[in-house]
């Protein structure tokens, strides 16, 4: 008897390899699409970002950062918010979304936290700067404001990443390890189109469906996984042996979501610690809030930029002698 | 002679959507054994966990122990009793491959004692509030009460790891609860035994 079983199981999945490969490149370049403006950084990374909102001499620039394996695309509703009022700057670091990784310096979070730093000088025209962070991109902006070469008016850290977190928390260690065992092989497997059978995840239906198109694409983009395992494998590291949180003379909001502070009872003392090493500030609780949902849900979001809003009117300008450029 | 053509149109029809829905099976099933969950696209679809098969099912990090449940109880006179099993875990015979409905009480001991043991980061309190631990404490005071409960104040339990055949491992002590009330209308005794087992 003959039968054709072995010809069309070897051409379906020939032609399921090539689509797959056609596709990875499909997201990436999705990924990246949109109109967006470049700053080079020492590491020679290529930077891109949006700014909007009206450019006043009196109020600072607010430069919003994101957190790990995220691009500025999740700052969409916070931005929409402040940029009514505010000249608000967001950006993807290097790998994620329409920014480049050219670097060929081994990668380490000072690379990140120097970009941020190039950026920034790149884009203040001389005003106060209140820097913006969320989950990692909050440890970020804190590292940075010890001895950054402008003038910061306060940090607002949204949900913040604490480098003791993987050794106060318990179950945030164990979570890390299976991180780390789940990041190897995703960049080969995304590249070869299996992207295809990543479920989007639940939160990114929060955003409008052009944002949402864009969050599918970079979700399954290659290049924002080997941004997240370079990243991931550097925090990691740094983590396990933590170095103590830094003091900043800047002033600090934090930014908390509800079930952040529910699921571990130990959360609220890690976000206190940034609170302590600054020159004061506070924590602001964000009710029925997650994580992600701090910036996806909108209602959550405009509860966020409505702290940073507050938080930057409340901060005086720095002082002159604060400023060290 | 005129109907040959058409019978052999249709033979070869019919084989051919067989062939493309095998084929279409096979590619489903290839595709869904990435060994990192995150690629099961597919599974969600399949609702009875039947149709597509799963290497993953004994695998990469396979079950090597069962979960035993001890308890032991304390009588109004403060005498302890020995450990006890709480269920005996039956020996498989060749016509539980057809009909073994007493499994399913082996793997509901298991379910509950692996939510104990994820609730490492809880503090006692909240452990002792946990569902896992509420159905085990019952489970074991049915137990007793279908026993010889007379006399009996309270009772502790214990969850021990144990490879089962292989008897030169050391059966690993995990968990051991507070003494708890055979009368759970009772107000309950002190907590502060409760502990992981070390």
């Amino acid at each position: 008897m003959r039968t054709a079983l072995p010809q069309m199981m070897g051409g379906c999945l020939g032609a399921l390899g090539v689509a797959g490969v056609i596709a990875a490149q499909v997201w990436r370049a999705r990924s990246r699409a949109g109109r967006f403006r470049h700053v080079s950084t020492r590491a020679t990374n290529r930077l891109a970002y949006t700014r909007h909102g009206p450019r006043d001499a009196e109020r600072p620039v607010i430069v919003l950062e994101s957190g790990h394996q995220a691009s500025h695309r999740l700052w969409h509703w916070v931005s929409r918010e402040l940029s009514t009022d505010h000249d608000v700057v967001s950006y993807s670091r290097a790998g994620y979304g329409p920014s480049e990784y050219l670097s060929r310096a081994t990668y380490s979070v000072q690379e990140s936290a120097d970009d941020l730093v190039d950026l920034v000088s790149a884009l203040h025209d001389g005003r106060d700067v209140v820097l913006v962070g969320h989950s990692f991109g909050g440890y970020l902006v804190h590292r940075v404001s010890a001895d950054a070469p402008f003038s910061i008016r306060g940090l607002v850290l949204v949900d913040p990443t604490h480098p003791e977190e993987l050794v106060r928390l318990p179950a945030r260690g164990e979570g890390a390890k299976g991180l780390d065992r789940s990041h190897p092989t995703v960049v080969t497997s995304l590249r070869l189109g299996w992207g295809a059978l990543l479920p989007t995840p639940a939160w990114a239906h929060g955003y409008p469906p052009s944002v949402l198109r864009t969050l599918r694409a970079e979700f399954r983009d290659y290049s924002a996984w080997a941004a997240t395992r370079r990243e991931w494998d550097s925090l990691h590291q740094l983590f396990r042996s933590p170095p103590p949180l830094r003091s900043t003379r800047a002033r600090v909001r934090v930014v908390a979501a509800s079930a952040s502070l529910q699921a571990d009872p130990g959360q609220r003392a890690l976000f206190d610690d940034y609170v302590a090493a600054s020159a004061g500030g506070d924590v602001v609780v964000v009710d029925d809030a997650d994580h992600l949902s701090l910036l996806s849900d909108r209602a959550d979001a405009a509860r966020v930029a409505a702290a940073i809003r507050a938080a930057a009117a409340s901060w005086a300008p720095a002082l002159s002698s604060e400023r060290s450029s | 002679m005129r109907h040959r053509p058409a019978a052999r149109t249709h033979v070869t029809g019919l084989t051919l959507l067989i062939e493309g829905i095998l084929c279409s099976w096979w590619i489903v099933t290839v595709l869904s054994q990435h060994f990192q969950r995150q690629f099961d696209g597919f599974r969600r679809y399949d609702r009875i966990g039947l149709v597509i098969p799963n290497w993953r099912f004994f695998a990469p990090e396979p079950a090597m122990h069962d979960f035993h449940l001890l308890y032991r109880c304390r009588d109004t006179a403060g005498t302890v009793g020995e450990w006890a099993d709480a269920f005996s875990v039956e020996e498989r015979r060749w016509r539980h491959a057809v009909w073994f409905p007493a499994r399913r009480r082996e793997k509901a001991v298991f379910d509950v004692c692996i939510d104990l043991m994820t609730a490492g980061a809880l503090t006692v309190d909240e452990r002792s509030a946990a569902p896992s631990h509420r159905l085990v404490a019952d489970a074991i005071r049915r137990t007793i009460r279908e026993g010889e409960s007379a006399g009996v104040r309270d009772f502790q339990f214990m969850i021990v790891l144990y490879p089962g055949y292989e008897e030169s491992a050391m059966p690993d002590y995990r968990f051991v609860s507070a003494p708890l009330p055979l009368d759970d209308s009772a107000p309950a005794p002190s907590h502060q035994g409760a502990r992981d087992a070390e």
